[in-house]
């Protein structure tokens, strides 16, 4: 009943919040409801809600989030004269009083609001999980690579999408907890140093060799692994039974014994020895915690290779046949049917059987794997020593607890603590201190770093501002905790006075730790992570694949930006520019002089599509399918992303067409047809002439003016690139688009400053901060000042950074 | 059933006790016990050749649903039922919940889906409380389907290898006594910790408390969850033999009713009572059916194309041959008390009404098997010319798991399901 009770509640706050709100708009001023009334209630009012907004029962309330959101969206438009769209327009002088009234009411409410907002916002905020994995990586001195992978943990881009901070819940905490467990087991390493053990691995207890080689027990109780193919999902063995991976982190000492049959002499066989740890998911080359040992080539008959290396704990080496053939197992199983004839043998004995019994195709044979180890230079490790000292010479003793616990925690939560905080955990570790020193302490360290302490940030007023401020700028440029001299400046409160703070800023920005805050800024920004999910067809694509350029287009934006950000240039070289920014193989593959090494700044031709961001093939890639590009999702992006405009979703019910490059119709032509619908028009006049133009592109960001047919029957179609904006702006080409985007300067400085506060505050921008940002891209717009650094050296003086 | 309680006696966990139907019996007849199987087509069927024509004794089955055939009467697909959630695409996730995401706060459970509610009850003698898989599709992660009461959306396995062992495959004995002692080992820590953190809490401001709160609620879910573990981790998986011998099958044809045959293993031994499928969403996964040659997110567009509509109805009968076949399969099986079939109920369909215009109405929705359910072909569940929530027949559903609550998140009604 209660639920139901709830639910009906709900749906009554929904129904009267519109019509009954604080005050109706009808208490309005007489000029701004005559203005409402000429130029936006047709569209926005009883018989049409335009992109679902109602402006006759709008609240005339400039307190209430909602409805002041609205009214400064009315401002907006006005402002940026996107409304009203047809005749009549309102005279410069009603517009330009109306335009004031807005904005005074905006500020009297966003002050009254304000002092609401600081008694009750909370100061505690979860670590993202980039800002978590750096943390850990910064206590423990080193690179754990399984780390970046998130996969125990839910994806943080849900939580930010759904504008809800940054959310815990169970899953989350139980994520946590299995990295916390996995790095302290790392870390804590036994007192004596471990003994070398050797592991041998039998070609069936390779799991590889169930699912995709070929092995066979013969006679004398031995067996092998054949390996043809080279495929990421294929060609591979790797351990399974029972094996968890070597138990510590160390050197190892790999011997695998095996021959090359059928050999081609003018390439030897190169065997590819990895490592995997099943805990962080299956082999695959998206499993960025796999890592790569050595490749080995393969000659003649049974040999023992020996190879060293340093392997973590958990993880196990794998093998692959690095050029072996590509979708091996089709091919190899219908050349035997051919010439054998045998499908009798080939129903009952499967393909892999029938390739290893019948083919005479080259492979390689492994015969077995061994693996010794640890073994260590030093002992203890670095890392151990750095919390714990030299445990042999100076003993573990009841009273050195709480100096080392003390000395970690001050680290891991980032501020200065009072022994009676950590009170209770010396008190367990005590406790249970006489059975397993060591392990005690272990127990200590977790317990401190699953505190809340640690696992958010904590912007409290009286007791740690200072030391908040210290962490939120460090995490902001370098994604990591605050080093000695942050902390040291907030012991002293001195971090706050101007001349200290305008010099950190400059040392953190200085610093090239920098770097990894314009990586992770761009990837977001740019959702760069969607080139992972519809990679280039690779039979439509084949020369993307083998120029070998696929993780460096999606390098390309960052590396921009990385230019941008080091020589101060304008961040309106997003929108278009006349340089790019590539590596010797991106420039071959775009026909430019080719620079000698690395990512460099490389001088464009006037005509040439290149320049800026939009049409860089990293964004051309992500906005399509890996087959086919579609100018609706094109338009989208570069409103959201580019431009900051947020379009309301597709109603339902529409009928919605898709470009099919083989049909009659024309792309074109589909879409117009689509516009003319009253529905849809409202957002396609807006989205499509920001798409169409980007036709032009394929879906690796190459030119075209013909679609590739899907089949070689179907017949080619010409792509119709040319569209006119809402503004009237005709654009002919990529070269128009682009210029087109940099008329819209103020959009885009409003877009990149918002989103970076977004970034580094970790919470939404809303119409209560416009003041900050408003004044930043004033600045940007109006005068020289406009490169990157000095975009980012704004924000983190403004006082909606400095206040939080 | 004497090692349960060997085990249980071991660990002092008589907390779990009551969960035990066949404890419960005390040599009685067994119980039979009450599956659920819930299928997530996240693109929806195409609405014209999905819906049979006419209702109840008159119904006649549609082009799409042929492949069913075989099980006449024993399912039944339903007209007129849709969430008040019309987001097109970002609306998908709310199948079995009927809440939005983003107003997931707003309700007592939050978006808590079916399945999940379902298991609260029903999975807690079970190794799996629910069981999560999709098949393959593309790259990356999609979890579209299930979600807790605290709005996580919990992550859907497509990898059959590691599915299999999730369910079939025992740690040794060395990786099982080290992961026993380090659950040990968290518990009591979780112990400390909760001690230490509510000390801090006192402290807070209000806004600060209530985040607090979140996370205290999440420690204290983890201790709970460990425990659970720490059972299970002593008993034996069940055995079963490899899904497939030599290479694992590429081609969709061979590949996807193997996922089904995991579901019917994962049920008949027990391992769990709940499992969720989510059905591809990516669209180069079809090409191994013949006469489908183009992507399915541009065929579930097709504009009335004749040409693309041949193709997506290909796709849509081949995901109709699976549920038949795994119906089949569920009716091949019996445990103690029955068939599986009789005693699991499965549901099938999408929160996609017609894909081609992004429509969140009258969405496809189909309930087979379980003997005690009345089936008809096509039921008519349109109120007043207007659909009804999809919840009324969850609502419905929960009720036959002797759920007492007399509402299922936004239900307003509950769906008379019995003979």
């Amino acid at each position: 009943m209660t639920s139901y009770l709830n639910v009906f509640l709900l749906t009554l706050m929904c129904v009267t919040f519109t019509v009954t709100g604080a005050e109706p708009v009808s208490n309005a001023p007489k000029f701004v409801q005559q203005f409402l009334q000429d130029y936006c209630i047709k569209c926005h009012g009883p018989e049409k809600q335009k992109a679902d907004l109602r402006y006759d029962t709008l609240a005339y309330d400039f307190q209430d989030f909602k409805a002041a959101s609205i009214w400064q969206d009315i401002l907006d438009q006005l402002d940026m004269e996107e409304m009203p769209p047809k005749k009549p327009f309102p005279s410069s002088v009603d517009s330009e009083k109306i335009k004031t009234w807005i904005q005074q009411k905006l500020e009297l409410g966003r002050i009254a609001v304000k002092k609401k907002h600081q008694e009750t916002k909370s100061h505690y905020q979860r670590l993202k999980h980039s800002e978590f994995h750096n943390t850990l990586k910064d206590l423990f001195d080193f690179d754990l690579p399984h780390l970046d992978h998130t996969q125990s943990l839910t994806r943080d881009s849900y939580n930010i999408e759904s504008k809800d901070k940054l959310k815990m819940s169970p899953t989350q905490f139980q994520g946590y907890l299995k990295v916390i467990d996995r790095v302290l087991d790392s870390v804590f390493l036994p007192v004596e140093q471990p003994k070398a053990k050797t592991w041998v691995i039998r070609p069936e207890d390779m799991l590889g060799a169930r699912d995709v080689c070929v092995y066979h027990m013969d006679k004398h109780g031995l067996s092998y692994a054949d390996l043809f193919g080279v495929e990421t999902n294929v060609a591979r063995c790797w351990v399974e039974k029972g094996l968890l991976g070597v138990p510590f982190d160390g050197k190892y000492k790999i011997s695998i014994t095996a021959e090359a049959l059928y050999p081609d002499p003018k390439r030897p066989a190169v065997l590819d020895v990895s490592a995997n740890s099943r805990e962080y998911g299956r082999i695959s080359s998206e499993n960025i915690s796999d890592y790569h040992l050595k490749n080995i080539t393969i000659q003649g008959p049974v040999k023992e290779y020996r190879i060293d290396s340093v392997l973590k704990r958990g993880f196990m080496p794998y093998l692959r046949f690095q050029n072996g053939l590509g979708y091996w197992s089709q091919k190899i199983t219908d050349v035997v049917r051919e010439s054998h004839k045998i499908t009798n043998s080939y129903l009952t004995l499967g393909k892999h059987e029938v390739a290893r019994k019948y083919s005479k195709h080259r492979r390689i044979r492994v015969h077995s794997l061994k693996v010794t180890g640890p073994f260590f230079d030093t002992w203890p490790q670095p890392i151990t020593h750095k919390w714990l000292g030299d445990l042999k010479e100076n003993p573990l003793t009841l009273d050195r607890i709480e100096p080392i616990l003390l000395k970690f925690a001050k680290a891991a939560w980032r501020r200065h603590i009072l022994p009676t905080e950590i009170s209770d955990i010396v008190t367990y570790v005590k406790n249970n201190f006489h059975q397993k020193p060591l392990h005690a302490l272990k127990q200590g360290f977790k317990v401190i770093l699953m505190s809340s302490n640690h696992l958010y940030h904590i912007h409290d007023h009286e007791r740690v501002q200072q030391f908040a401020l210290a962490a939120r700028l460090s995490y902001f440029l370098w994604n990591e905790p605050p080093d000695q001299e942050l902390q040291d400046l907030a012991q002293s409160g001195q971090l706050e006075n101007p001349k200290v703070y305008s010099a950190q800023i400059k040392r953190l920005l200085d610093d090239p730790r920098l770097l990894r805050m314009i990586n992770s800024f761009t990837t977001e920004w740019l959702q760069l992570y969607r080139l992972d999910l519809n990679p280039p067809d690779k039979k439509m694509f084949k020369k993307f694949y083998s120029a070998r350029i696929k993780h460096l287009v999606k390098r390309e934006p960052i590396e921009f930006m990385k230019v941008l950000f080091k020589e101060n240039l304008s961040i309106f070289n997003c929108l278009k520019s006349d340089f790019a920014v590539v590596d010797p193989k991106l420039a071959k593959f775009y026909e430019l002089p080719v620079p000698k090494s690395g990512f460099q700044k490389v001088a464009l031709q006037k005509s040439s599509i290149r320049g800026g961001l939009v049409t860089q093939p990293a964004i051309a890639s992500l906005t399509s399918n890996g087959q086919l590009t579609s100018p609706v999702v094109r338009g989208i992006y570069v409103m959201e992303r580019i431009l900051g405009i947020h379009p309301a979703p597709p109603p339902s019910d529409v009928e919605i067409p898709e470009p099919d490059i083989r049909g009659a119709k024309s792309l074109v032509e589909q879409l117009k047809k689509h516009r003319d619908q009253e529905t849809c028009m409202e957002c396609h006049r807006k989205i499509d002439p920001l798409g169409i133009p980007l036709e032009n592109l394929d879906a690796i960001g190459q030119f075209r003016d013909t679609y590739k047919p899907l089949s070689k029957v179907a017949p080619s179609h010409p792509v119709i690139a040319h569209a006119t904006t809402t503004n009237g702006t005709n654009i002919q080409n990529l070269n128009d688009y682009t210029s087109y985007l940099l008329d819209r300067k103020s959009q885009f400085s409003k877009n990149l400053t918002e989103r970076l506060f977004t970034y580094s505050i970790g919470r939404k921008v809303s119409y209560l901060d416009r003041e900050s940002v408003d004044e930043i891209v004033h600045k940007l717009t109006n005068s020289e000042e406009n490169g990157f650094r000095d975009l980012l050296s704004m924000i983190l003086q403004s006082p909606l950074f400095k206040d939080f | 059933m004497i090692d349960r309680r060997q085990i249980l006696k071991a660990t002092s966990l008589g907390l779990y006790l009551p969960f035990f139907p066949s404890l419960q019996a005390g040599g009685k007849e067994p119980e039979s016990k009450k599956r659920l199987v819930c299928i997530h087509q996240t693109q929806g069927m195409e609405p014209k050749g999905f819906f049979p024509k006419g209702y109840g004794k008159d119904a006649v089955l549609s082009p799409t649903l042929e492949p069913m055939k075989p099980h006449l009467g024993q399912f039944t697909v339903f007209n007129g039922l849709e969430h008040n959630v019309a987001q097109a695409h970002y609306a998908e996730h709310s199948f079995l919940s009927g809440v939005h995401v983003n107003d997931a706060k707003h309700y007592p459970d939050g978006n808590i889906t079916l399945d999940i509610k379902v298991a609260e009850t029903i999975g807690k003698d079970s190794r799996f409380p629910s069981f999560h898989m999709a098949f393959p599709g593309g790259s990356g992660r999609y979890d579209r389907t299930s979600w807790t009461r605290n709005g996580d959306a919990i992550v859907m396995e497509s990898n059959l290898n590691h599915l299999f062992h999730q369910l079939f495959v025992d740690p040794t004995n060395e990786s099982k006594k080290h992961h026993l002692a380090l659950l040990k080992e968290n518990h009591s820590l979780l112990d400390l910790l909760l001690t230490q953190e509510k000390r801090i809490k006192n402290k807070l401001n209000v806004p600060d408390k209530h985040r607090m709160e979140e996370y205290l609620t999440s420690v204290r879910e983890t201790e709970k969850e460990i425990q659970r573990q720490m059972m299970w981790s002593q008993k034996s998986k069940p055995k079963q033999d490899e899904l497939f011998t030599g290479a694992r099958p590429t081609n969709v044809k061979e590949l996807f009713p193997l996922y089904y045959k995991l579901v019917r293993m994962a049920l008949q031994t027990s391992s769990t009572r709940v499992v969720s499928l989510q059905c591809p969403v990516t669209d180069n996964v079809y090409s191994d059916i013949d006469g489908v040659h183009q992507g399915y997110h541009l065929l579930c567009h097709h504009g009335k194309s004749p040409e693309k509509l041949k193709q997506l109805h290909l796709i849509e009968t081949f995901h109709m041959q699976l549920l038949s076949n795994f119906l089949q399969d569920l009716k091949d099986t019996s445990d103690e008390t029955g068939t599986l079939f009789d005693q699991t109920m499965v549901l099938f369909g999408g929160n996609m009404g017609n894909p081609s215009s992004h429509s969140n109405h009258n969405v496809p929705v189909m309930l087979c098997g379980d003997s005690s359910i009345k089936h008809s072909l096509h039921r008519n569940m349109w109120k007043h010319k207007k659909c009804q929530p999809l919840c009324n027949l969850y609502s419905g559903m929960l009720q036959k798991f002797n759920h007492k609550e007399e509402h299922f998140n936004v239900s307003t009604e509950s769906v008379h399901l019995n003979a």
